[in-house]
């Protein structure tokens, strides 16, 4: 795993997420490498980038956590997580946090890498198999509730 | 003077909280776009004196849709509201003419100021 890569996701998730919902994450601070299928918390956002290189970025919160999200961010409260405002709630963190990420690295490695709208879904235990990336994830708690942050680049720089 | 103002972003939550912040300083959001097409379309019939543009929208991104904006009406006053701000970003946005370019996430003092400047 190159560092370099996956270093500005681990900055961004902490500041993008106390900005926007004022919910205080605590993050470890290394990559583990996924080596299985991907079983999702609860709600999961993935945004895909490409440019001289490939790779999508994947939040996956559970639930309580979510809904806590959406609240703070619109401002009402919310009793499921498929409710559309909360999937629009984390389909837009995901894109301010990938958003922040990739800016940085385009400004340090001249990567050109541009963001596809991202996609959004919901159901706890749903298997999230992406296939040919290696891909690692930084494991994150709050006191809503746990976060995943796993990003996956097709090559290194 | 800055009264009317068109957002065009794809996501919900920007056009929910953008309205809130446009709204509660007295300004009137005329027309909300969810993909750079629409916002050419909505621009060419509302001719709002200010547009809030996004980047990464689907159909049609917020670089080209400015770009036909301004080709429409040059003196058109765009902001960019965008999650990515790179160096090459920001020198194809001041190419065509970008007024000011803001990253997300935003605050109501970092909009308000931002149209202060153009007044």
């Amino acid at each position: 795993m190159q560092a370099q890569l996956y270093d500005p996701f681990k900055k961004s998730i902490a500041g993008v997420l106390r900005q926007m919902s004022g919910i205080e994450l605590r993050t470890t601070e290394v990559f583990h490498p996924e080596t299985e299928d991907i079983e999702s918390y609860g709600v999961s956002s993935i945004i895909s980038f490409s440019g001289k290189i490939k790779g999508r970025l994947l939040l996956d919160i559970e639930q309580s956590l979510a809904l806590e999200i959406a609240k703070n961010i619109v401002g009402q409260e919310f009793s499921s997580e498929k409710e559309y405002m909360v999937l629009a709630a984390i389909s837009e963190l995901n894109n301010i946090v990938a958003g922040d990420a990739i800016t940085a690295l385009n400004n340090m490695h001249s990567l050109s890498l541009r963001l596809a709208p991202p996609v959004v879904f919901a159901g706890k235990g749903a298997a999230i198999c992406i296939p040919k990336l290696n891909s690692y994830s930084m494991y994150c708690t709050s006191e809503y509730g746990k976060l995943r942050l796993n990003a996956a680049f097709e090559r290194g720089l | 003077m800055i009264k009317r103002i068109l957002i065009v972003d794809d996501s919900p939550i920007i056009h929910n909280l953008l309205r809130k912040t446009l709204e509660n300083n007295g300004y009137e959001v005329c027309g909300d776009a969810k993909n750079g097409r629409e916002g050419v379309e909505l621009f060419g019939q509302l001719n709002p004196d200010l547009v809030f543009m996004d980047i990464t929208m689907p159909i049609m991104d917020g670089l080209e849709a400015a770009k036909s904006i301004k080709t429409l009406r040059p003196q058109a006053r765009i902001i960019m509201l965008s999650a990515m701000g790179d160096e090459e970003i920001m020198s194809q946005a001041k190419d065509l003419g970008i007024d000011i370019f803001l990253k997300k996430p935003f605050d109501d003092y970092k909009i308000i100021s931002a149209i202060a400047k153009l007044v």
